[in-house]
């Protein structure tokens, strides 16, 4: 085995060689690159931390509104059907009290024109009957034949009526 | 067979470059070197600060981004990573591609045709301690051309028959007739051997020792160049302590760990190298075909695993001189 000292000398200048241009070709600008790179993912990385942090913080936030609204909404929605409900209570009995009051003023109306009409068919009748007995007896009637004989007839239409 | 083998326990000269002997292990750690820095600056130009990295700036930033977790795994301290990162990470990719570069066909195979003169008079000189005769005309032919050496294998052959025939017309001696033949036929093989050496333009640079204690020398070096960064001078209190006998012995067993390292680091990554290269070497002169085929296997393997070594121990030394006495 030969060991030269020149040899070995060339050898360290050799290899000094190639770290230096290996660190300054090589490894600072590709390390450099990775610093930056990381640099932007840090950047990126709080950049969304922040903006998921926003997002959270709306969406607690629409919640929030939104449960707000919707204890709004349920209140309207109960004074409302309160409301209806007393509306229609009130409608109701309107309505309820106008029908009585027509149908009574109807009843009232009818029982008079019922009155009045059996009046009038009470006296056309019983000149009616008058008129066919005289025809039939050839006779002439006294009133208390007449009458009995209205009453008798008379019952007889009130039933088949 | 044998005679293609060529193994050669240390580097070999290719040429001489001001006094300085450039050697075939020298070139191939050259090219390493070239093809590293090539591949830097290559991705330097490409580089662009993007959040998804293509083709080759992924594969640069893949490579870079696990020497880093490598590196922060053992320091635990960014700061420390990015100061050991370089050192580390050539480490082992200098280390690797040197040990990768072996495998390769063409690198042990071609060979330069060595024509010195220095050779030739080794050779011969070699020979004749042997007592062998064409050795000892090799340096009679050698002692004839003293003022013009002789430089190639024709020519040395060309000479010795020459100096053959001359003695055979100086003796009727019939016995000369069959040594000049056998004298022809040793020179023949002999001058193949000895004077026409073929010597392998390409050798892994971690097969040579001078490699090796180079980066020995300088992982050592950097691990008291860290320790003193860290610890300032207390660092040497490692080595010299006087506080009490026992931490003297043990500054001095510091002391000589030291250059055990520097042994063991140069050994180590020069022994798995070489000794690969000669496995495939033997493997590849007894059956060429699909038998080394599991060893070059072995041997990307073991590159691999050396460099790993020796860049994990150069961290965890560098880490160690980082950390004050305390905290060990």
């Amino acid at each position: 085995m030969d060991i030269q000292l020149t040899q070995i000398l060339f050898q360290i200048i050799n290899f000094s060689v190639v770290v230096g241009a290996l660190s300054f070709l090589l490894y600072k600008p590709v390390i450099k690159i990775f610093d930056e790179r990381s640099k932007r993912i840090a950047e990126g990385e709080k950049a969304a931390a922040k903006a998921q942090k926003a997002y959270a913080d709306i969406e607690q936030k629409q919640k929030s509104v939104e449960a707000e609204l919707k204890k709004e909404r349920n209140k309207v929605i109960k004074e409302a059907q309160a409301e209806a409900t007393e509306r229609k209570e009130v409608i109701i009995a309107d309505a309820k009290a106008k029908a009585k009051a027509e149908h009574d003023e109807m009843r009232a109306q009818w029982e008079n024109e019922k009155a009045m009409l059996l009046k009038k068919a009470e006296k056309d009748m019983a000149a009616a009957v008058i008129t066919v007995a005289e025809k039939v007896i050839g006779d002439a009637l006294d009133e208390k034949k007449a009458s009995k004989l209205i009453d008798t007839e008379l019952k007889n239409i009130i039933k088949a009526l | 067979m044998a005679a293609g083998l060529h193994i050669s326990i240390s580097a070999e000269t290719l040429l001489n470059v001001g006094g300085i002997a450039i050697t075939n292990s020298m070139l191939t750690s050259l090219v390493v070197s070239g093809l590293i820095i090539a591949f830097a600056i290559i991705v330097r130009l490409q580089l662009k600060d993007t959040n998804s990295p293509r083709g080759l700036q992924n594969f640069a930033e893949w490579i870079v981004e696990s020497l880093h977790n490598l590196v922060h795994s053992v320091t635990g301290d960014l700061k420390k990573t990015r100061l050991f990162l370089p050192f580390i990470g050539t480490f082992l990719l200098w280390i690797l591609f040197n040990n990768w570069l072996g495998l390769l066909p063409g690198v042990g195979t071609i060979r330069m045709i060595e024509n010195s003169t220095e050779v030739h008079e080794a050779a011969s000189a070699e020979k004749a301690t042997e007592g062998e005769m064409h050795s000892s005309v090799v340096g009679q032919v050698y002692a004839v051309e003293g003022e013009e050496p002789v430089s190639t294998h024709e020519e040395v052959l060309e000479l010795v028959v020459d100096e053959g025939e001359m003695h055979l017309e100086e003796s009727d001696d019939t016995h000369m007739d069959v040594m000049a033949g056998e004298v022809h036929e040793e020179l023949e093989q002999g001058a193949e051997e000895h004077h026409v050496k073929a010597v392998p333009i390409f050798r892994p640079g971690t097969a040579d020792l001078n490699t090796t204690i180079a980066l020995a020398l300088v992982s050592v070096f950097l691990t008291q160049v860290f320790g003193v960064q860290a610890l300032g001078l207390s660092y040497f209190k490692k080595y010299i302590n006087f506080s009490n006998p026992i931490m003297t012995f043990v500054g001095f067993l510091e002391t000589i760990s030291e250059f055990a390292k520097v042994i063991s680091f140069a050994f180590r990554l020069f022994g798995n190298i070489f000794a690969g290269e000669v496995l495939l070497v033997v493997i590849s002169s007894l059956v060429p075909i699909i038998a080394p085929m599991p060893f070059y296997g072995l041997e990307l393997f073991v590159g691999f695993i050396q460099a790993l070594v020796f860049a994990m121990l150069s961290l965890v030394f560098f880490n160690m001189a980082t950390q004050s006495h305390d905290e060990h």
